[in-house]
């Protein structure tokens, strides 16, 4: 079983400055259970949850204590957005609803149920069909192939973004991107070359990360 | 720094010398040179002031950066930008670059008369060297003391220790037979008092250049040209987002028109320089519908072709720490085997976790378990990438869209597609990074189809029906009106921007005070 990182001594590491560690703190405060979407539909949210399972399954890193991806995506699509879009794709939160729903859709047409009920294989070529810009649905409040492949490109950069900037996921991979210096003192590195790990940075409890 | 409590202050019904439209790569250095000649010089700039100790190395909050009001990637190869957008602040896409700064290869400026493609600069390298050395020597820049590929040159700073990535490329360009260095990075590597601003401290290896420099030893403008100005008596208005510009019967710019705290604010000025990057710069100026009797503002958009290879490693190689990108070769400028014209400079890559995370998943399709393992070794990887020419073509441009934002402006639309050029060089980078790689012992090696930086949307030349701006940088339309950032490249180059850009705006702030 994969052990779950702790990151208490992580996050009061001197080697971070108080915003950062402010900001980490927020981030590991963990979503309430009963998290109810506050920009997608309940329906479009379920299948956003099935799907970011299905494309980063969090276990080997984190354990039991997996995030949920669904829900931080949903509340950053209500904050500031990152200065812009595909031209091809109707506004950010627009083009979410309409992404999902066409998921669920094609399940239906293509095997009819709906996508957290399919196997993991048709759910997985799915997935690779919409990616690959091979699969969509040309009619209002959806969106075609191209334009899955353009959104796709965004659903999977918005999951990995949520996932590599929480300090579990840090320090579980023990990267130390955060340490990059102190208020008082701005460490940054001493070492930079390869196999020279400091020792207020974190080891890495995942097998992968590890030499 | 004093920037704040020494600074002058002109009112909007003074008729300043200049207002400069912009803090960046561009607009800085003109401001503090027209400022240490005398000249009243206003500078607005859209984005904030940000404190240099307040920056943080988290990702999603650093991109305060960013200029973040929406615009449109659109053509065959649109840009994610994120990240990889222009910035905004006193400071410019300054205050986020990666201070990669190597100098344009004598032989770009030319690209159209050596192979009948592209377009040519109308100077050469001997006009910009002056500037460029300039440049260099005010802001601060490290390089090794032998650079292979100009026996002539020297940097006043030894360069950062060189990371995991710098280490590998060595070794990956020895065994293919490539020339490499360390490249020249405009970061400073002991502390010094900088004229007008204070203490910079040495650079301390923390990798977050992209993220905002902590310390001050990234040369931006925010620590170099910027406080100069101020202390010559120039005016750096943040916040302030300029969205018209007013002419008199005869056709002068007499004033420009901004947004500052939701309220409108008139400034009057006898010249104006603008200097809002290559997509705003032409967004203003199609939006007003100035200066451009050519039909050119907006048009030969360009980019870098910055293709990126990652791989894997037996070592915990720890990409966020070190300066970033230190190893260079310029032996691939002309490379022999070419299938295409110009070419590219190679670098080795660290990177933030997730900018690269965020460049993995959006240049492959990988999923489930293997997209989880791939990103669990981020600490054993490592990368190294191009800057190579990007030819203008007709499909790519900057563009009003049909949708407004807040400011009451069209947002602005960017078509970008690589044409066969493009391509070519693509696959050719593509390879030759794949076997540097290779030989210096990378596993998992993965090929990131991607595009950098933005430029040429008012390029300069001598010819009026077809350039936006004369060699100087001066509308060939409007005589009070000066153009002074990334849109007057009138090639790409495969050189990173910032040190031609700001080598320019000196020429630029020359050519104003001679005319
Ligand atoms: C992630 C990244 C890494 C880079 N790394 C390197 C590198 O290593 N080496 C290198 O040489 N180059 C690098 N560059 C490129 C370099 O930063 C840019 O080419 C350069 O800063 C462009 O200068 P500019 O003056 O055209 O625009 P900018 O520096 O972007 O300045 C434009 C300014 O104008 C302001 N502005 C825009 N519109 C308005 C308006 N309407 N009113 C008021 N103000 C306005 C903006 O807020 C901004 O501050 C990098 C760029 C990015 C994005
Ligand atoms: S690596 Fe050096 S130059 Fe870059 S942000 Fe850190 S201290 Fe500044």
């Amino acid at each position: 079983m994969t052990p779950t990182p702790n990151i208490t001594d992580f996050l009061s590491s001197d080697h971070i400055s108080e915003r950062t560690r402010a900001i980490l703190q927020q981030r590991a405060t963990p979503v309430p259970e009963d998290y109810a979407p506050g920009q997608l539909s309940p329906e479009s949210f379920r299948i956003l949850r099935s799907v970011t399972n299905d494309l980063l399954p969090q276990e080997t890193v984190l354990g039991t204590q997996a995030l949920d991806l669904a829900a931080r995506i949903d509340m950053s699509l209500a904050g500031k957005r990152d200065g812009w879009r595909y031209a091809e794709l109707p506004s950010d939160i627009q083009a979410w609803e309409a992404g999902l729903l066409t998921i669920t859709d094609l399940a239906f047409t293509q095997h009819g149920s709906s996508y957290p009920d399919l196997t993991p294989e048709q759910r997985g070529t799915l997935l690779d069909d919409v990616t690959k810009g091979l699969a969509g649905i040309d009619q209002a409040n959806r969106l075609n192939a191209p334009q899955m492949k353009l959104w796709t490109s965004d659903l999977r950069a918005e999951t990995v973004a949520c996932f590599m900037s929480h300090p579990a996921v840090q320090c579980a991979l023990g990267i130390s991107s955060s340490m990059t210096g102190g208020d008082n003192v701005f460490q940054g590195f001493a070492n930079v070359t390869p196999d020279s790990k400091e020792a207020f940075e974190p080891e890495a409890i995942v097998a992968e990360a590890r030499v | 720094m004093n920037m704040e409590t020494a600074m002058r202050h002109y009112a909007n019904t003074d008729c300043v010398d200049v207002v400069v439209v912009g803090a960046g790569a561009g607009g800085s250095p003109l401001a503090a040179e027209l400022a240490r000649h005398g000249k009243s010089v206003v500078v607005l700039e859209a984005g904030p002031r940000f404190r240099p100790e307040g920056h943080t190395p988290d990702e999603p909050v650093a991109n305060e950066l960013y200029w973040l009001n929406e615009r449109l990637s659109g053509g065959e190869s649109p840009q994610a930008f994120g990240g990889n957008n222009s910035g905004t602040g006193l400071g410019g896409s300054l205050l986020h670059y990666g201070a990669f700064m190597p100098r344009i290869d004598a032989r770009d400026f030319y690209l159209h008369r050596e192979t009948g493609k592209g377009f040519d600069w109308p100077f050469g390298l001997e006009t910009l060297l002056p500037y460029i050395e300039r440049v260099e020597s005010f802001i601060g820049v490290s390089g090794p003391a032998q650079y292979p590929w100009d026996a002539k040159r020297r940097y006043a700073y030894a360069p950062p220790p060189a990371n995991s990535a710098a280490l590998r490329m060595r070794e990956g360009c020895e065994a293919v037979g490539l020339k490499h260095a360390d490249g020249p990075a405009a970061v400073i590597t002991r502390d010094i008092e900088q004229p007008h601003f204070g203490t910079r401290h040495a650079c301390a290896n923390c990798g977050a250049c992209h993220q905002g420099c902590r310390n001050g030893a990234k040369s931006g403008t925010d620590n170099t040209w910027l406080p100069m100005a101020v202390a010559y008596g120039a005016e750096l208005r943040d916040g302030c987002f300029v969205h018209d510009i007013e002419r008199d019967q005869a056709g002068r710019i007499i004033a420009v028109v901004y947004l500052r705290d939701g309220k409108q604010h008139r400034q009057r000025c006898a010249a104006l320089v603008l200097a809002a990057g290559a997509v705003e710069t032409p967004r203003l100026l199609l939006h007003t519908g100035l200066a451009n009797s050519s039909g050119q503002v907006g048009e030969n958009y360009m980019t870098h072709v910055s293709t990126q290879v990652w791989g894997t490693f037996d070592q915990d190689m720890r990409p966020n720490r070190g300066y970033p990108s230190l190893t260079i070769t310029e032996d691939l400028v002309r490379p022999k085997d070419a299938d295409f014209v110009g070419g590219y400079l190679v670098q080795s890559l660290g990177m933030m976790p997730v900018t690269w995370g965020l460049n993995m998943v959006r240049g492959t399709t990988i999923r489930g378990q293997s997209l989880t393992d791939a990103l669990s070794r981020y600490n054993r990887s490592a990368g190294i990438g191009i800057n190579g020419e990007c030819l203008p073509r007709p499909e790519n441009r900057v563009s009003l869209s049909d949708e407004t934002d807040a400011t009451g402006m069209r947002k602005p639309r960017i078509d970008h597609s690589y044409g066969p050029n493009e391509l070519a060089m693509h696959n050719h980078a593509a390879r030759t990074l794949s076997d540097i790689w290779k030989a210096a012992g990378a596993q998992d090696i993965r090929v990131i189809d991607r595009a950098a930086h933005m430029s040429g949307t008012c390029r300069m030349g001598t010819d009026g029906s077809s350039c936006v701006v004369d060699p100087v940088g001066r509308s060939f339309d409007i005589e009070n009106l000066w153009i002074c950032d990334h849109s007057v490249f009138p090639s790409a180059t495969a050189a990173n921007p910032a040190l031609a850009i700001m080598a320019l705006s000196l020429r630029t702030a020359e050519a104003m005070l001679a005319a």
